[in-house]
């Protein structure tokens, strides 16, 4: 049993190098396996992951297979781990495979299953064919010195025929890893190319090794132990070293990921912004730390869409629930303004801008809601105090419109009461009479009445006009009905410049969201700027005449008023809506008129421009206001959200 | 004057029907006949028609179309066939003087009380019957004064003058004896029983003397 070599063989005294390369060996894989497989426990997608250890755990067995063969005596006993060497082979190659199918994602399938299946053909041959794949039988083990030690290997033996299956198994491999690696390299990019020619080519070129030591080895050429696990080892090194890049990558963007989120969280807390997610499976709402603060609730640990909803102000409530529902279920984005009731009941209602997305799985089904909100009640207030002052502003024009006009209005005022008082002075008279005829009477009163109304709706007409309108006063008004209404405001006034005012209305009635009184003090105001641009032309003496045409455009009402005078220079076009710009300086004009006029129409959504001018003819002024859709009773283009809501509160 | 009264109408020109009805009816009340017009234009284009008689136009200042002061230029410019009365719920004291001026009766202000449109109305009848008369006088003293020769109607005018048969002598290069018999003829034709009475009735006829 004992050869010549045996006289430089191992003694007691001298350090075992075989049992440390090996064990240390043996040691590192069980490092690496553990540490990819509690990554894999945190991430079950992660596959190259899970097989990893495998990997790992089957080069330590066969790490294991070749320590026991050095120390082995007997040939039966070498016969028989060769053959468990083999059935560990056939779980680690598979397991390689796979992982750099899962990792690459580049390999051919057929190429894979095939070799797979070829290395399994092999474990079965290794089982079947008695002995073991590489030997029918083994006569004599023989002791030769490795590393300065006394080894056993294989002495006379029967070669196994079959064991060309394994080295087709092994070349099969090859191909595929090669394969797998020079499509990952034609992809392109620096993480897939050094995978490539890291994992791959190193996993091709240790195959290589292996085989070529195994093949010389078991044909008798070199006289050296099974090294099997260390071809494997330096794959699970490259590997293992190309896998703790991940790991370092990871880490890194876990640094900027805090950073990010420190930096987030900065300018949520100055910004008063609340981030949310709203996890629409657990009906789970998760709120920035800071963000509770913005929305004025008390945190707490599980806060669903119906307590949350128990918040927001009632007014807001049902139309918030619609446009949320609206956004789950079609348009994927949201963005609304709504109120909250303050904390404790204290305080004031504070208004919420929101903005948000929504994520879907692979489905498509909606999995997360999440945005951002963001305190804007001082914005609110700033604006509902523009509003307010922009009305106040709009109701001094008026009365100062009404003012100038107070001479047509009494006029205007007077014809029925005239008539009114004639009727009465001659119906007393008629009763003074002997006889008096009852039917005259009766028309007479008739009369009286119909006189009476007429100055009562005047009257009525003229009281709106002193009336403030607010933001919520927006109504469905019939542009025909408001521009006859006008006309008949100024139906005095008209006569007494001796103008004249064509009305040509639109055939259906067309409707929009308006003020009806902001919308008559446009047209009068302008209908008279039509009638005075006469006297700014050079033709004095011409009657000055006012078109008004009503057109329903589709999405739009235009109202189109047009007059005979000189037309607008090019030069001051853009000028005219600025306040205080009149071209009326010798009469007094303020300059406030189309400015207001242009807020009024900008508030319905609309807009009030002059248009181009047309050599010879006079000017055109155009108001353009959102028609309401007739199907649906909504607009084309509606008012932000805020306009669905009454006024703020403060 | 009886003949006329019978036939004295008032004219109510106003743009707004239920004031046109309701006055019409105060007026018919007050025992005058009424017509009513919407627009001065309607009632320049019926004044042909109208005829002579005695007449009083009720006119609103403010209508589309031709205004009241513009109305009343033009019947001033015309015979006037009526006399004028104003009326506005909002007469500026410009259009007030102008229409005074312009020889209106009145200016009422709306709505108006039976007592004053009664009132102006007798008024502007009265006045426009004074002027009826008068000029139906002087037609007939133009009639006359037609029927003079040339010669008689130069010494007339040197007669009204006051100037004596010797001095129309001198100036006609006439005999003083010619002059006594022209004189005498004027006196017959005329109708006229003294100088002064003749006097009279070239002034009321517009007669002038001879330059």
């Amino acid at each position: 049993m004992v050869d010549a070599a045996s006289g430089r063989g191992h003694d007691a005294g001298r350090m075992n190098w075989i049992t440390v390369i090996w064990s240390a060996s043996m040691g590192a894989c069980l490092i690496l396996a553990l540490m990819h497989l509690l990554v894999w426990c945190r991430d079950y997608r992660s596959l190259p992951n899970l097989v990893f250890p495998v990997i790992a755990l089957g080069i330590i067995a066969l790490g294991a297979c070749e320590l026991a063969l050095m120390q082995c005596g007997s040939p039966e006993s070498f016969l028989s781990i060769i053959r468990l060497g083999h059935l560990i082979f056939g779980i680690v190659v598979p397991a390689s495979l796979l992982f750099i199918h899962f990792l690459f994602e580049t390999g051919r399938l057929w190429l894979l299953l095939t070799a797979i299946g070829l290395r399994t053909a092999a474990v079965v041959v290794n089982y079947a064919a008695g002995g073991n794949l590489h030997f029918l039988s083994i006569e004599t083990v023989e002791q030769v010195s490795f590393l300065g030690e006394t080894v056993s290997i294989v002495g006379e033996a029967v070669q196994n025929p079959w064991v060309r299956l394994g080295q087709a198994a092994a070349l099969c491999q090859m191909l595929y890893v090669a394969d797998a690696s020079l499509r990952l390299w034609r992809r392109g990019g620096t993480i897939n190319r050094r995978r490539a020619l890291w994992i791959g080519g190193n996993t091709v070129l240790l195959f290589l090794v292996g085989m070529a030591v195994t093949g010389l080895i078991s044909a008798g050429l070199l006289r050296a132990p099974m090294l099997v696990s260390f071809p494997f080892f330096g794959m699970v090194l490259a590997i293992s070293y190309e896998m703790s890049r991940e790991l370092q990558r990871t880490a890194r963007l876990a640094v900027a990921l805090e950073t990010s989120e420190r930096r987030l969280s900065l300018a949520g807390s100055a910004g008063r912004l609340a981030f949310w997610e709203w996890d629409l499976a657990r009906d789970s709402i998760w709120i920035s730390e800071d963000g509770w603060e913005v929305f004025g609730i008390a945190p707490t640990g599980k806060l669903g869409i119906q307590a949350f909803m128990e918040h927001v102000h009632e007014g807001d409530r049902d139309w918030l629930g619609a446009v949320v529902r609206e956004s789950i279920d079609t348009t994927g984005t949201y963005a609304a303004e709504f109120r909250m009731i303050p904390a404790g009941g204290g305080g004031t209602v504070r208004w919420l801008a929101a903005a948000g997305r929504i994520d879907r799985n692979a489905a498509g089904e909606p999995v997360l809601f999440r945005g951002v909100s963001i305190d804007v009640t001082a914005k609110k207030e700033a604006e509902a105090e523009a509003a307010r002052q922009r009305s106040e502003l709009a109701l001094l024009a008026r009365v100062s419109t009404l003012g100038a006009l107070s001479g047509s209005l009494a006029h205007e005022l007077n014809q029925p009461l005239t008539a009114i008082l004639g009727n009465a002075q001659a119906g007393r008279r008629r009763l003074g009479a002997p006889q008096p005829d009852l039917t005259e009477l009766g028309e007479i009163l008739d009369d009286i009445v119909a006189d009476t109304k007429r100055a009562g709706s005047i009257v009525h007409g003229m009281r709106a006009m002193f009336l403030r309108e607010t933001a919520a006063d927006l109504v469905t008004v019939d542009v025909n009905a408001v521009v006859r209404d006008s006309l008949a405001l100024i139906n005095s006034e008209i006569v007494a410049r001796k103008g004249g005012v064509e009305f040509t209305p639109s055939p259906q009635p067309p409707r929009v969201m308006a003020g009806v009184v902001e919308l008559q003090q446009v047209i009068i105001n302008l209908v008279l700027n039509g009638l005075d641009a006469i006297s700014q032309g050079d033709q004095p003496g011409k009657t000055p005449r006012v078109g008004i045409r009503v057109a329903d455009q589709g999405d739009w009402v235009v109202v189109d008023v047009s007059d005979n005078g000189p037309g607008i220079p090019e030069t001051i076009r853009g000028q005219l809506f600025e306040p205080f710009f009149s071209t009326k300086s010798a009469r007094g004009g303020l300059g406030l008129g189309l400015s207001i006029s242009r807020g009024l129409v900008e508030r319905f959504g609309g807009t009030l421009e002059a248009l181009p001018a047309v050599p010879g003819a006079g000017a055109v002024f155009r108001i353009s206001l959102p028609a309401i859709d007739r199907k649906s009773g909504t607009c084309q283009t509606p008012p932000t959200k805020t306009t669905l809501a009454p006024k703020a509160e403060t | 004057m009886t003949r006329h009264d019978t036939e004295a109408t008032v004219f109510i020109i106003d743009d707004d029907a239920s004031v046109r009805r309701s006055l019409s009816r105060l007026v018919r009340e007050g025992g005058h006949a009424v017509e009513t017009f919407g627009s001065a234009e309607d009632f320049l284009t019926a004044l042909p028609t109208l005829g002579a008689r005695p007449a009083c136009a009720l006119i609103d200042l403010q209508m589309p179309g031709l205004g009241g002061l513009e109305l009343q230029e033009i019947l001033m410019a015309r015979a006037c066939p009526c006399s004028i009365v104003f009326m506005s719920g909002n007469g500026s004291i410009e259009a007030t003087v102008q229409a005074m001026r312009g020889g209106a009766i009145t200016f009422l202000t709306k709505p108006i009380h039976d007592e004053d449109l009664l009132a102006a109305i007798a008024e502007g009848l009265d006045h426009h019957r004074r002027r009826l008369s008068a000029s139906l006088q002087a037609e007939d003293i133009r009639r006359r004064i037609a029927t003079l020769s040339d010669r008689e109607r130069e010494t007339m005018a040197w007669v009204i003058t006051g100037a004596l048969n010797k001095q129309i002598a001198d100036r006609l290069d006439i005999a003083e004896r010619t002059v006594k018999a022209h004189r005498s003829r004027v006196m017959e034709k005329m109708g006229v029983a003294s100088v002064a009475e003749l006097v009279r009735l070239c002034d009321a006829a517009g007669f002038s003397e001879a330059v």
